[in-house]
């Protein structure tokens, strides 16, 4: 069982996805790019090129360069006519009054044309995913007939492809966003596809996971490369009032015009303003031009009204046919690059009364919707990936009652993690795992799975013992949780089960508590942290001290032993700031106590050179033991 | 069976052997299904295993892409300034500006260059060459019987490979007419 290729073949560019670990993700092609230009090209050298290349040389080969094939796959020659008119290649009434396409003398039906794409789609997806494929779902508008779905289907299989479905573009959208698995009675969607140059309406309705297309409009002709135009018009008018010259008889101008148009109109998604300047754009006697305008987004909306208007009729007439009400419509999809633009959204929005989905990318959204199909008809999504996720995070209980999480929310199970743990106190002989679930900082506010102790742990100064703490989740969500001291290979363990059954209620309301109560749960945290710090300074101090014994002069040997006083003092409190202040404070003092450390240690290690028992005193001075508590966090 | 024949009689062993056999029966059924179970887990953790192996070889191969192409994105809008700047100059030259200003902002223009060349950016500049579909974009076509067919003989704008990728394809215009370019 191979992959099932998800493609969105498009009028003017095309889009593959396919399911990887139940996840669909856009096939990347050879050039590059997420998208393909369906365009195909006949070289005069006899060379056939598809995509960018064939958009390359389109001017150089109008004859011989077809694009929007999708506008005649299935139809007969007769109903073509106002298509016939938009195109610079030579179609022909063919076989049973069919249309084809005439290069060099010879005949291709669409469906080879169209079959020609699909190869490309199909091969640069094998070279991306390093495996062959056989099976394909395509996409095609919901207003396609029989015939057109019939020779879509048989374009793919001239490609090589095992068409397992045609499905409706609208519908793949839905799917994409899962409102499928919806459990709530019959749901009405209304799907707003813009494109570059076609535009969609459906309405469709959805009931036990069939969806039923209850009414189609839209305007083959109208897409994004209509707002360039009207930029274009916009500067090239403007420029010729300012200078008298008229930039679009010049080609090189215009061309830079319309990549300047095209960007103008992307920026302005995002923006309110957005500076145009094209230096040297042209030249007269007096010398070199610019151009140099700012369009802001109102402007742009104003000069673009039109274009709007165009759009809004067909989705009024979708309702209507669809026999509803504006308000009957629960769900409202966008798909296609230009529903970027503010001004669109904001319509759908206004008609509709609803807010659209949004968050998967509109130009991917079909394919994506495709490959999730193909995945169902598959069977992949049963068969091997019923992989569950933890459904919040586990860990234990560290110092200052801080939850420190061992395996994180919605990882994959089964999955095994493993820290190491030490001691809080000298001559501590015991720990306590206490095992936690949930989203909150401190170990309190979290659900308690289990407890138990490791005892026998040889008495030892604090930080010393080694307690490696292993997490294990089976993909029955059994968690085994085991501790183990590495000193004396003692273990304990404690086996919970049935920790990921929680409703999926309850697992909300403990995400959306720990993200209430964020803000507080880290101040907490934090003050958990400035005591934890406070306390192992103190411990440090004493012990440095001890340990150098009388190398440390009399002054700051006061001075340390003074200041660690005031932050145990501090630490009997409750004011965090006096904590913070005293360690500070003691931090200080024992800077001096480092000093010491590292003349003592140079020395050392001048005289004794070589000796390799000298790194044992080293050891014994630098912190780690401590740091492995803190870098658990 | 064959030992027990002679410890049993043959009534109790015609009893047992049924029972034996019956048993038997169930123990390689059972037998027969744990095994073709066994088999199809293998199947499914070899499946899974040869998706993840080639998963991880691809993300590698991204990775290491995503790294190269890291520096695209910022080259990619910094070429209209390199372009805006050749036209400054190519009016300059036209204008007769003081050469001495001249020179100093073809220094700047040749930095600019040289920066782009190291992060490995690649200029197209196609004049005279043969059109290449991969390479660049054609805007126009110019009827010309002096030269071959489809030869550029206008670059609009140059294009720029980076690490073997065109990250801008050059716009220009083909010469048509001529005689092929096979001749």
């Amino acid at each position: 069982m191979g992959k099932v290729l998800g493609i969105d073949l498009g009028t003017t560019n095309s889009a593959v996805a396919v399911l990887e670990g139940g996840e669909p993700t856009i096939i990347v092609n050879a050039e590059g790019d997420r998208t393909t230009p369906s365009v195909v090209g006949f070289r005069k050298e006899g060379e056939r090129v598809v995509g960018k290349a064939a958009k390359n040389q389109a001017i150089t080969n109008p004859e011989n360069t077809i694009s929007s094939i999708k506008r005649f796959i299935g139809r007969k020659f007769e109903e073509t006519k106002s298509e016939r008119g938009t195109i610079a290649y030579n179609v022909s009434k063919g076989k049973d009054g069919r249309t084809n396409v005439d290069i060099d003398g010879k005949a291709y039906t669409p469906e080879e044309i169209s079959a020609m794409v699909l190869q490309k789609l199909k091969a640069d997806a094998e070279a991306y995913l390093g495996e062959t494929v056989t099976e394909a779902v395509i996409t095609v508008p919901a207003y396609f007939n029989d015939m057109q779905r019939q020779a879509t289907k048989d374009a793919g299989r001239i490609a090589g492809l095992d068409v397992k479905r045609i499905i409706n573009e609208p519908t793949a959208a839905a799917l994409a966003y899962g409102l499928d698995k919806s459990d709530h009675a019959d749901q009405t969607i209304l799907v707003f596809d813009l494109g570059g140059g076609t535009f969609d309406v459906s309405v469709m309705e959805i009931g036990d996971g069939v969806f039923e297309v209850k009414s189609t409009s839209g305007d083959n002709h109208l897409g994004g490369d209509d707002w360039d135009q009207h930029v274009i018009d916009w500067l090239a008018e403007k420029f010729k009032a300012d200078h008298g010259i008229d930039l679009r008889t010049d080609k090189m101008a215009l061309q830079r015009l319309k990549e300047a148009a095209e960007k103008a109109k992307m920026e302005l998604s995002t923006t309110q303003t957005t500076q145009i300047n094209l230096p040297f754009v042209t030249a007269d006697a007096a010398g070199p031009k610019h151009l140099d305008y700012t369009l802001s987004r109102a402007e742009f909306q104003k000069i673009t009204s039109d274009l709007l208007d165009r759009c809004k009729k067909p989705v009024e007439a979708a309702i209507k046919d669809a026999g509803i009400k504006a308000s009957d419509i629960d769900h409202v999809i966008l798909v296609g690059g230009s529903i970027r633009m503010p001004a669109v959204v904001e319509m759908v929005k206004k008609i509709t009364g609803k807010d659209p989905h949004q968050g998967v990318n509109p130009d991917e959204v079909v394919a994506i919707g495709a490959a999730i199909q193909g995945g169902v008809l598959a069977g992949e999504v049963k068969d091997i990936l019923l992989l569950d996720v933890t459904p919040l995070s586990l860990g234990v209980e560290t110092l200052g009652g801080v939850m420190t999480k061992m395996i994180d929310r919605n990882t994959t199970i089964p999955t095994r993690k493993t820290e190491v743990y030490t001691t809080a106190a000298d001559a501590q002989t015991s720990v306590e795992i206490h095992v936690l679930q949930g989203e909150r900082e401190m170990a309190s506010y979290n659900k308690t799975l289990g407890k138990f102790h490791l005892m026998n742990i040889p008495s030892a100064p604090r930080g010393v013992p080694q307690v490696e703490v292993t997490f294990d989740i089976d993909a029955n969500g059994i968690v085994n949780v085991s501790a183990k001291d590495k000193g004396t290979g003692q273990e304990q363990k404690i086996t919970i089960s049935g920790s990921t059954a929680l409703s999926d209620e309850e697992v909300e309301r403990m995400v959306d508590d720990a993200e209430a109560h964020a803000d507080e749960d880290r101040k907490v945290k934090e003050e958990a942290e400035i005591r934890n710090n406070a306390d192992s300074l103190v411990y440090t101090t004493e012990k440095t001290i001890k340990d150098l014994g009388d190398k440390v002069p009399d002054d700051t040997k006061t001075a340390c032993e003074e200041a660690a006083a005031e932050v145990k003092t501090a630490l009997e409190g409750d004011d965090t700031d006096a904590i913070k202040e005293a360690t500070e404070k003691l931090q200080e003092a024992s800077y001096k106590l480092a000093e010491i450390v590292y003349a003592d240690a140079q020395a050392e290690e001048g005289a004794a050179e070589g000796d390799e028992g000298s790194s044992d005193d080293e050891e014994e001075v630098v912190e780690a033991d401590y740091e492995v508590v803190d870098g658990d966090e | 069976m064959t030992g027990h024949d002679e410890i049993l009689d043959p009534e109790l062993e015609d009893d047992l052997g049924a029972e034996f056999e019956l048993r038997g029966d169930q123990q390689s059924a059972a037998l027969d299904e744990a095994r073709e179970e066994a088999a199809t887990h293998l199947e499914t953790a070899q499946r899974v295993q040869a998706e993840f192996e080639n998963f991880r070889k691809r993300m590698i191969r991204e990775q290491t892409d995503a790294m190269k192409r890291a520096g695209e994105r910022i080259v990619l809008s910094l070429l209209p300034v390199v372009d805006n700047l050749e036209r400054a100059l190519g009016h300059a030259v036209e204008q007769g500006t003081g050469e001495e200003f001249l020179n100093g902002v073809e220094m700047v223009l040749g930095q600019m260059r040289d920066i782009l060349a190291k992060e490995g950016v690649e200029v197209l500049d196609p004049l005279g060459a043969q059109f290449d579909v991969n390479l660049h974009q054609a805007v126009g076509q110019k009827e010309d019987l002096e030269v071959r067919d489809g030869t550029v003989v206008e670059v609009y704008q140059k294009g720029y490979a980076m690490h073997d990728r065109v990250i801008r394809s050059a716009m220009v215009v083909v010469a048509t007419g001529g005689p092929s370019p096979e001749e």
